[in-house]
């Protein structure tokens, strides 16, 4: 009887370690997922951020894309950001390849503070443009006192073709850095 | 309620007299004890009655209301040895018939004569000789068989065994029964092992095979949600890491179909383990309240019926075997 007394506590013992498992949360929330976006009521073309949050120390440094999102046949564009300068400071700020082509310019102003103005298009005789998804620019913060600030897209932005005509944006998006 | 309880003192009356009427009485002598004693003798006659009363042909009369109609008569019951005797006392008891017999002793040899005679008559209905070869205490297989040979009745497969095995080992085989209590021990130690224990072989190979059948769907769908769980933290890492429209969308409807592949198999999982402890405990109850198969089992019935001479009726006794 002693091997049924053993077998039993053994069996009691697996019965209640038994994992039966975790469904596991999925989160599709990647910002330049377009079907994404879309249910956060964010259509294209649009403007995003990737990644869309970060977090970073004191005085750290966190990196930001700026993307266009959906776009089609895109020329030019002007792209205002706004952040919270108490918290944040721009680091540096760099082209991206979207509008990369054999003539293009990319200028940037950060004289007011808490504001990126953008100027990017396509230069020539030839009237280039790009479709589809692309990053503009790339942006880097330096975290200056702790807490979660946001970075976000001014509807003063503006988009158009190699003609000038202008594209609507119907979505912003937007990012947030989280110092600590 | 009095109506009621008068229906039922009728119907009650009225299955005593049909007892009465319907079962034929019988009442045994002590065995005559030649190269054995008096004591031995009468313990093998009581073993012998009691075996009568096991196959419930008959109602016997209580040994005790011989015993007062030997003494009134001023035998011992040793000594009322012959047909004539045992008819007249039997008269007296008012039963239908009597059994008589000796116990005889040669060297290592032994021999039982019983002799059943009408009360009516007078005359030997049944006679029954045993020979027997062994220790003294193999008389009482012997006298137990000889019970039954007299009714003219197939002793128990207990009682063969008895004979077969040899009154020590059957003892110890009875030591070592098989119990409600062992079948349900094994049984919640291993599915169908309690079946097994029990003797129902089929059964425990049925119980088994379908609980090691639902385990291996739980197993199988476990190694699927394991696998689907590895996909699903896969593609969500690339399709977090992703920046290709394109691919984010191809790795979106693989986050979506590993996650569902998840849900399905977490969901037969828990099926199969309720089915699993569904079975289990089932197994449990089941092996609880099957009878193990005991051949050494007594199967003497609690209650009795048995004729008293003195009122002249049947009475209902209850015993419990010690053996």
């Amino acid at each position: 009887m002693h091997w049924i007394k053993s077998t039993l506590i053994l069996s009691l013992f697996l019965f209640i370690s038994c994992d039966q498992g975790e469904v596991p949360t999925k989160s599709l929330d990647n910002p330049l997922d377009i079907e994404g976006a879309s249910e956060k009521g964010i259509n294209t073309p649009a403007l995003v951020f990737f990644p869309d949050s970060a977090s970073a120390t004191i005085g750290s440094t966190v990196s930001m894309e700026v993307y266009v999102m959906g776009v089609e046949k895109l020329g030019m564009a002007y792209i205002k950001i706004n952040y919270d300068d108490s918290k944040l400071s721009l680091s540096t700020i760099n082209p991206g390849d979207f509008l990369q082509g054999s003539q293009n310019l990319f200028l940037y102003d950060n004289n007011v503070a808490g504001v990126i103005d953008i100027y990017t298009s396509f230069l020539g005789p030839d009237s280039s443009h790009v479709s589809g998804t692309g990053n503009i620019a790339y942006l880097v913060f330096q975290a200056k006192t702790p807490g979660v600030s946001k970075v976000t897209y001014s509807s003063d932005s503006e988009f158009a073709d190699s003609d000038d005509n202008p594209i609507q944006i119907r979505g912003f998006g937007e990012g947030v850095i989280d110092a600590k | 309620m009095k109506h009621c309880l008068k229906i039922f003192a009728f119907i009650l009356a009225l299955s005593n007299i049909t007892a009465q009427e319907s079962q034929t009485t019988l009442a045994i002598l002590d065995f005559e004890g030649r190269g054995i004693n008096s004591l031995e003798a009468a313990t093998l006659t009581d073993r012998f009655t009691s075996e009568i009363g096991k196959t419930e042909t008959m109602i016997l009369v209580d040994r005790t209301m011989v015993e007062e109609i030997l003494k009134e008569q001023g035998f011992q019951q040793s000594g009322c040895t012959t047909d004539e005797c045992a008819v007249e006392v039997g008269a007296m008891l008012g039963v239908q018939f009597m059994i008589s017999g000796a116990i005889g002793k040669l060297g290592d040899t032994f021999t039982i004569d019983a002799k059943m005679v009408s009360v009516e008559s007078g005359a030997s209905v049944e006679t029954r000789n045993v020979t027997y070869i062994g220790k003294v205490d193999g008389l009482v297989t012997e006298i137990e068989l000889l019970a039954w040979d007299i009714m003219n009745l197939e002793p128990p497969e207990a009682l063969k065994e008895k004979k077969r095995l040899g009154a020590q080992a059957f003892l110890a085989a009875q030591a070592k029964q098989k119990t409600r209590t062992g079948a349900l021990l094994r049984s919640m130690a291993v599915p169908g092992f309690g079946q097994y224990y029990a003797g129902k072989k089929l059964m425990a190979a049925g119980i088994l095979v379908s609980e090691l059948a639902v385990l291996g769907l739980y197993a199988s769908a476990n190694s699927a949600y394991t696998t689907a769980t590895n996909d699903f933290n896969n593609y969500q890492n690339l399709y977090n890491t992703e920046k290709d429209p394109v691919m984010i969308a191809d790795y979106r409807s693989k986050v979506n179909s590993s996650h569902d592949d998840i849900k399905s198999n977490k969901d037969l999982m828990n099926q199969m383990a309720m089915a699993a402890g569904g079975i289990w405990a089932i197994n449990v109850i089941h092996a609880f309240l099957i009878k193990p198969d005991n051949v050494t089992a007594s199967k003497e019935p609690l209650l009795r019926l048995v004729y008293d001479p003195q009122t002249k009726s049947p009475q209902l006794r209850f015993s419990i075997a010690l053996d």
